[in-house]
C-alpha cells in the first residue's frame, strides 16, 4: 500500500509534537507546518491526501483550507479540522462547510489515532480504486482504437473482392482473400488474449498440471503461425534437443509460446529469419526465441511487462497487437513457476529465453 | 461530612472569589478536582484512577466554560468573544498538558495556574462589568429550593 500524504496545520508547535507523536506507527507521510502561508506554499508542489487544520489560528482554519483548495494539486483534497469541543459555532461551522471530520480537543490518543487510520486507510483504498479505473479506461480505449484498423482493413478488403470480384485477376482475389483471413486470425489472436488475460485476471484458469512434450506443444504453436510467417516469407529455424517433458497446461503453454513466436514474427522484417532454440539440463528447459528484427531501446526494455506503461507497438508490416500478449505471458510463465528474460538490442533484434521446470 | 484535606492540598483563598455565587462554586468545585487530582499522584495511583481523575476536570472545565460563556453573553458582557477565546486556549493548553504522561506533577502545577491565573485574571473582570452596570447576577437564575 503507498504511503498516505498528510499534511498537517496548527499554529503551536506542541500540538504538532503531540500528533505527529500519537500517530507514529501508521505509514503516514507527515508534513507539518506552524505557518499557514507555508503550508499552502507546500500545496502548490505537493499533492496531500488528508489534511488536518486547527481552525483557531491567526489565519482562520477554513481561509487555509480554501487557499489550499484553490491550488492545483489539491483541489477536493478532504480536510479533518481541529477544534476545542466547546466551540460549538466553529463546530457548526466545520460540519456545514462539509469537512471529513473533527477532532475535538482534549482528545484522547487513542481516538487521534483510529481516527486517522481509518481516514488515511480510506483515502488510500479510494486512491488505489481511482488508479484501477484509470486503467480500465486506458484498456478499453486502446482495445476500441485497436480494433478499429484491423476491421477498417478487413472492410477494404472486402470492398475490393466484391466490387471487382469478377474484373480481378484470380491471383489477385487470391491475395485479397489470404488478407482477410490472416487479417481475421490476427484480430481473433486479440480478442484472445484480452479475454485470457480478463480471465486470469478474475483467476477464473486454473493450470491444469499434465505432463507434456514441449516439442509437441511447439510443433503446433508453429503450424499455426506458419500462414503468417509465410506471408512476411519469414525463414523459423527450429533446433530442439530431445523431447523434454514439463507439467503444465497445454493450452496455456500454447498460448505463450504463441505470443512470444508470433511477436517474433510480428518484428522481423520481410524476408528475415527467427531462430527458435530449446536446451535442456537436469532441472530445467531453457527455450530461446530470437528475432533479428527492431529490437527495443532501454525505456521499452524497461516497461515491458508493466500494467501501466502498456503500449502497443505495430509491427514491421503495421500488424497491430493488444499490448496484452506480453502480460499473458508473464502470468503463464508464473503459473508454470518459470522465468523470462529478454535481451535486445534497438535494430539488431529481440531474444526472449523462458524457462521453465522440467517434469 | 468531607474528609479533612492533607497538608499540601491546595486552600481555596479570597483571591479567587469572583463575587458571583454561581461562578465562584464552580470553581471551588474545580479546585477540588484539582485536589483530588494532586492526591492520587501523591498516593501513587494507578493511570485507570488518574486518567479518570483527568478526565472528570477536563468535562468539568468543559462544563464550567460553557456555562460561563452563557452567562457573559445573557449579560451582553463586552469582552466575551475574548474571554471564550481563553477558554479555548486554555483547553488546548490542558490537551498538550494531559498527554505528557510522564510528568504528572507537571500537570497539576498547569493546572493550578491555569485556574489561579484564568480566575484571578478574568473572571474577576465579569464581576466588575456587573457591578458597574449595576446587574443583579441572581436575575438569571432560578431558585430551587423550597
Amino acid at each position: 500500500m503507498e504511503n498516505v500524504k498528510i499534511l498537517i496545520v496548527d499554529d503551536k508547535q506542541e500540538n504538532l509534537n503531540l500528533i505527529e507523536k500519537v500517530l507514529e506507527g501508521l505509514s503516514l507521510e507527515i508534513n507539518s507546518f506552524t505557518d499557514a502561508g507555508e503550508a499552502v506554499l507546500k500545496c502548490q508542489d505537493t499533492k496531500f491526501d488528508l489534511l488536518i487544520i486547527d481552525i483557531r489560528m491567526p489565519i482562520i482554519g477554513f481561509n487555509v483550507f480554501n487557499k489550499i483548495s484553490e491550488t492545483d494539486l489539491n483541489n477536493g483534497v478532504p480536510v479533518i479540522y481541529l477544534a476545542e469541543k466547546t466551540d460549538i459555532p466553529n463546530i457548526e461551522l466545520a460540519y456545514s462547510k462539509g469537512c471529513l471530520d473533527l477532532i475535538l480537543r482534549p482528545f484522547r490518543a487513542d481516538e487521534l489515532f483510529s481516527k486517522i487510520s481509518i481516514h488515511t486507510k480510506l483515502q488510500s483504498q479510494q486512491k488505489e480504486l481511482r488508479s484501477l479505473i484509470n486503467a480500465k479506461e486506458k484498456v478499453l480505449s486502446m482495445v476500441a482504437h485497436e480494433l478499429r484498423s484491423p476491421f477498417n482493413a478487413l472492410i477494404g478488403f472486402s470492398d475490393l473482392l466484391m466490387n471487382n470480384y469478377k474484373s480481378n485477376e484470380d491471383d489477385t482475389n487470391e491475395f485479397f482473400m489470404e488478407k482477410i483471413n490472416s487479417i481475421s486470425n490476427q484480430t481473433l489472436g486479440l480478442l484472445n488474449d484480452l479475454l485470457n488475460y480478463s480471465l486470469h485476471q478474475q483467476d477464473k484458469i486454473l493450470a491444469s498440471s499434465d505432463e507434456l512434450s514441449l516439442k509437441s506443444v511447439l510443433d503446433g504453436v508453429c503450424l499455426q503461425l506458419k500462414p503468417i510467417g509465410n506471408l512476411k516469407e519469414i525463414c523459423m529455424n527450429k533446433v530442439v534437443e530431445g523431447d523434454p517433458i514439463i507439467k503444465g497446461d497445454k493450452a496455456m503453454l500454447a498460448t505463450l509460446f504463441r505470443n512470444l513466436i508470433s511477436n517474433a514474427i510480428k518484428f522481423t522484417p520481410q524476408k528475415g529469419a527467427i531462430n527458435l532454440n530449446v536446451l535442456q539440463n537436469e532441472q530445467e528447459v531453457n527455450i530461446k526465441i530470437a528475432d533479428k528484427g527492431v529490437g527495443m531501446n532501454e525505456e521499452e526494455l524497461r516497461n515491458l511487462f508493466k500494467m501501466d506503461e502498456r503500449v502497443t507497438k505495430k509491427g514491421t508490416n503495421n500488424e497491430v497487437g493488444s499490448g496484452y500478449g506480453l502480460l499473458l505471458v508473464k502470468e503463464i510463465i508464473d503459473k508454470h513457476k518459470g522465468s523470462i528474460s529478454v535481451d535486445s538490442k534497438k535494430g539488431e533484434g529481440t531474444t526472449f529465453t523462458v524457462n521453465l521446470p522440467l517434469s | 461530612m468531607k474528609k479533612p484535606s492533607p497538608d499540601n492540598t491546595y486552600i481555596w483563598n479570597y483571591d479567587f472569589e469572583t463575587g458571583i455565587n454561581r461562578i465562584d462554586f464552580e470553581h471551588q468545585v474545580f479546585l477540588e478536582l484539582i485536589n483530588s487530582f494532586k492526591i492520587a499522584v501523591e498516593e501513587g495511583q494507578e493511570k485507570l484512577e488518574l486518567d479518570s481523575i483527568i478526565s472528570e476536570l477536563e468535562k468539568y472545565a468543559e462544563f464550567h466554560f460553557i456555562s460561563e460563556e452563557n452567562f457573559m453573553r445573557r449579560i451582553n458582557y463586552p469582552e466575551y468573544k475574548d474571554h471564550q477565546s481563553k477558554h479555548f486556549d486554555l483547553l488546548e493548553d490542558l490537551n498538550i498538558a494531559k498527554h505528557d504522561e510522564t510528568d504528572y506533577k507537571k500537570l497539576i502545577e498547569f493546572v493550578y495556574s491555569w485556574f489561579t491565573h484564568h480566575t484571578i485574571g478574568e473572571d474577576r473582570k465579569i464581576k466588575k462589568f456587573l457591578e458597574d452596570n449595576d446587574i443583579d447576577f441572581e436575575e438569571f437564575h432560578y431558585n430551587i429550593l423550597p
